[in-house]
């Protein structure tokens, strides 16, 4: 049994009659990096905000590194890095933050936030709000970093950056940070840096987790048919989602490929093709117009 | 590390605020050296005077202190760092509140030092030894000057400790700043209000500053009755302020 | 060492990894006892999970294709170090099924097939011949 650092049930935040998040099962294990990954609005912000206590959830728990959110939030703050919001105070430098973020972690290490303001190459000295966004998010990260948290949770890291600066941040994250069992949570709509790195990738859409899934899983075993034929099956137990166009009916499968073709064409039907799933397709089967069958989470 | 934040932020509005309470004394100092000598009983008019000198400038000051701290850091977009720092919301609020305090209570108590080395001095000035009494019209025993002036600061600091108190709650109600003009809006309906009753109910609400003296037409008369009373159940008034904006910090979604 | 990684490739970067770093051994880019980068720094340079490069060790170092020294740090082994010729066969099979396979869907003919796999060991040059002394 994986010993989770991070796990939500039935977490829901209700604003009137609208669910931004809807009764989401989440777990992240530790040691792992787990990419969020969903549209804009379809409660990554949200959630996470709700890890940090700054949201209250309307039901469901979420508990962070064995304590529960909201309640023990001072706990889970100690030993979390969150950067939710790349908004910092605005008059005061990159120095001047370092100096007032020291006094709230007794882990705060000076050597780290000198490693990463070069490896970063951050603006020290200049004050926040004349700091460009690449530049603050990296000021964030930085703070964030010299915490020496077991677990850094990152709303959007890469929003609004330009390829230099992403670039630069996944090195730090995945040289500096990712091992010795130290986690990150970080939610995204660039599918790209995510497919990179991440172990694990949790797909949210309108407020419901649709695939909870290693991505190696999804590379290994994640099919796409391409079968012609009569009376073919609408679902199969397989299957997260089947479409129908032009003749060519599709069954992506998340795992029993060759067993399905070769039943399928012991039917008489022709598979066209057996094909590999990357995250975008994936992502796009489940959340964008194409799909047609509901779709259940995985463990 | 926060109260270094806090001073940062307000140490303007400080400095402006000791630059005005030396410049109103100065101006004080002038006004009285003209008048000359006073007796007893027309210097306890002259301080009470100098009272309402000060409580104009002090409610100002104390209005702006109140747009500082968590309110105006809300306003800024800063409250998802703040509040993902590891201490409870209440920590920065009652930090806030207490610096916020802790700064007009020197402000006030430096401006009434001040003053009453002043008064002293004018009394001296006006021939003859200063008993350092000053008399009331109806008290029997006059006052010290040190009593009175500890009274006047204490007045001073619980009617700063209202309007400080009722700002900054505003400041967290609209998390901003701005919150400054709700808690003039709110300070000045109370006026109003409590001159309209007054003028067609005759009930005489709390005024915003408590006068340590009654008043008439005819001078000062002599210290409020039940004294002790009034100022405790006012420092209670101010201490509910924050109280309130606690439940409120708590209850909110950053 | 150089490393490209196609994150989207949907082939797995653990995968990649290795059949890289065989790859480079085919071809004599890298030699025995020639070290490979810790895991953390070659996850920096290709800007991969760290998890990634581990499991990708591990996988290699459980095919005998390097070696790792308890003070840290991870070798290139000899060309197949104790591996049976028929152990080594087997392995390949699903690979050369496969060659069959496509070859077969494509309609394309056996000598043809054979050739290509011929090129192949050409452009690789002469570190895949097989060595005198291994074991039958």
């Amino acid at each position: 049994m994986s010993d989770f650092v991070v796990e939500t049930h039935a977490l829901t935040k209700r604003y009137g009659s609208l669910a931004a998040v809807d009764g989401l099962e989440m777990g992240v294990e530790r040691g792992s990096i787990y990419g969020f990954i969903g549209r804009n609005g379809a409660g990554k912000t949200t959630t996470l905000r709700m890890l940090a206590g700054l949201s209250q959830a309307t039901s469901g728990t979420a508990r962070i590194l064995g304590m529960e959110a909201k309640r023990d939030q001072v706990g889970i703050l100690e030993r979390t890095g969150f950067v939710i919001d790349t908004t910092l105070l605005p008059w005061m430098t990159g120095k001047d933050l370092v100096r007032f973020n020291r006094g709230f972690f007794p882990g705060w290490d000076d050597g780290l936030v000198r490693r990463y303001a070069e490896a970063l190459d951050i603006p020290m000295n200049r004050a926040f709000k004349r700091l460009s966004q690449g530049n603050r998010t990296k000021l964030c990260l930085l703070l964030a970093l010299a915490q020496n948290p077991e677990l850094l949770v990152l709303d959007e890291p890469t929003a609004g950056l330009d390829p230099v600066v992403t670039d630069q941040l996944v090195r730090v994250l995945v040289e500096d940070f990712a091992n010795d069992g130290r986690t990150i949570l970080m939610s995204s709509h660039h599918l790209s840096e995510v497919e990179r790195i991440a172990d694990w990738v949790g797909i949210i859409d309108k407020g419901r987790l649709l695939l909870e899934a290693r991505l190696d899983d999804i590379r290994s075993n994640y099919r796409r048919l391409r079968v012609v034929g009569e009376r073919l099956p609408r679902s199969t137990p397989e299957a997260l989602a089947v479409s129908s166009a032009e003749g060519v009916t599709e069954y992506v499968v998340k795992a029993g490929a060759e067993g399905l073709a070769a039943e399928l064409g012991s039917q008489g039907a022709i598979v066209l093709e057996v094909l590999p799933l990357n995250l975008s397709e994936i992502f796009l089967v489940l959340v964008g117009k194409e799909s047609h069958v509901p779709v259940e989470v995985l463990a | 590390m926060y109260l270094w934040k806090y001073w940062r932020e307000s140490r303007i509005t400080f400095g402006i605020a000791m630059l005005l309470l030396a410049g109103l004394t100065a101006l004080s100092l002038r006004g009285h050296v003209v008048i000359g000598g006073l007796d007893e009983r027309q210097y306890a008019n002259v301080v009470n005077g100098m009272l309402y000198a000060a409580a104009v400038p002090m409610a100002i000051v104390a209005w702006v202190l109140g747009s500082f701290g968590v309110g105006r850091s809300l306003g800024e977009g800063a409250g998802s760092y703040l509040f993902s720092r590891p201490r409870p919301r209440a920590w920065f609020l009652w930090l806030d509140w207490g610096c916020g305090l802790g700064l007009l209570a020197i402000l006030v108590l430096l401006y009434n030092l001040l003053t009453s080395w002043m008064a002293h001095r004018i009394m001296r000035a006006g021939g003859g030894p200063f008993s350092g009494q000053v008399s009331f019209r109806d008290l029997a025993e006059p006052v010290s000057l040190i009593h009175l002036m500890g009274l006047n600061a204490i007045a001073i600091f619980l009617f700063c400790g209202i309007i400080f108190g009722v700002v900054y709650l505003w400041t967290i109600l609209v998390k901003n700043a701005l919150g400054v003009v709700m808690g003039a809006g709110t300070l000045a309906c109370y006026v109003i209000l409590s001159a309209v009753i007054k003028h067609n109910f005759g009930y005489e609400m709390p005024d915003l500053l408590y006068r340590v003296y009654a008043i008439s037409l005819g001078g000062v008369h002599g210290l409020q009755d039940h004294l002790g009373l009034s100022l405790a159940l006012r420092a209670g008034i101010v201490a509910l302020f924050p109280i309130a904006a606690q439940q409120v910090l708590n209850r909110i979604d950053i | 060492m150089i490393v490209r990684v196609h994150p989207a490739s949907g082939v797995p970067i653990y995968l990649q990894i290795e059949l890289q770093v065989k790859h480079a051994i085919a071809a004599g880019a890298l030699r025995q006892d020639d070290s490979l980068p810790p895991v953390r720094k070659l996850a920096a340079e290709v800007r991969v999970n760290p998890n990634t490069v581990a499991r990708a060790y591990q996988n290699l170092e459980r095919d005998g294709v390097i070696r790792t020294v308890p003070g840290g740090g991870c070798y290139v082994n000899g060309q197949s170090p104790g591996l049976l010729k028929s152990e080594k066969l087997r392995r390949l099979k699903p690979l050369a099924l496969q060659l069959a396979v496509e070859a077969k869907q494509m309609l394309v003919a056996e000598e043809d097939a054979v050739k290509l796999l011929k090129e192949s060991f050409g452009e690789l040059g002469r570190g895949s011949e097989e060595r005198a002394g291994d074991e039958g």
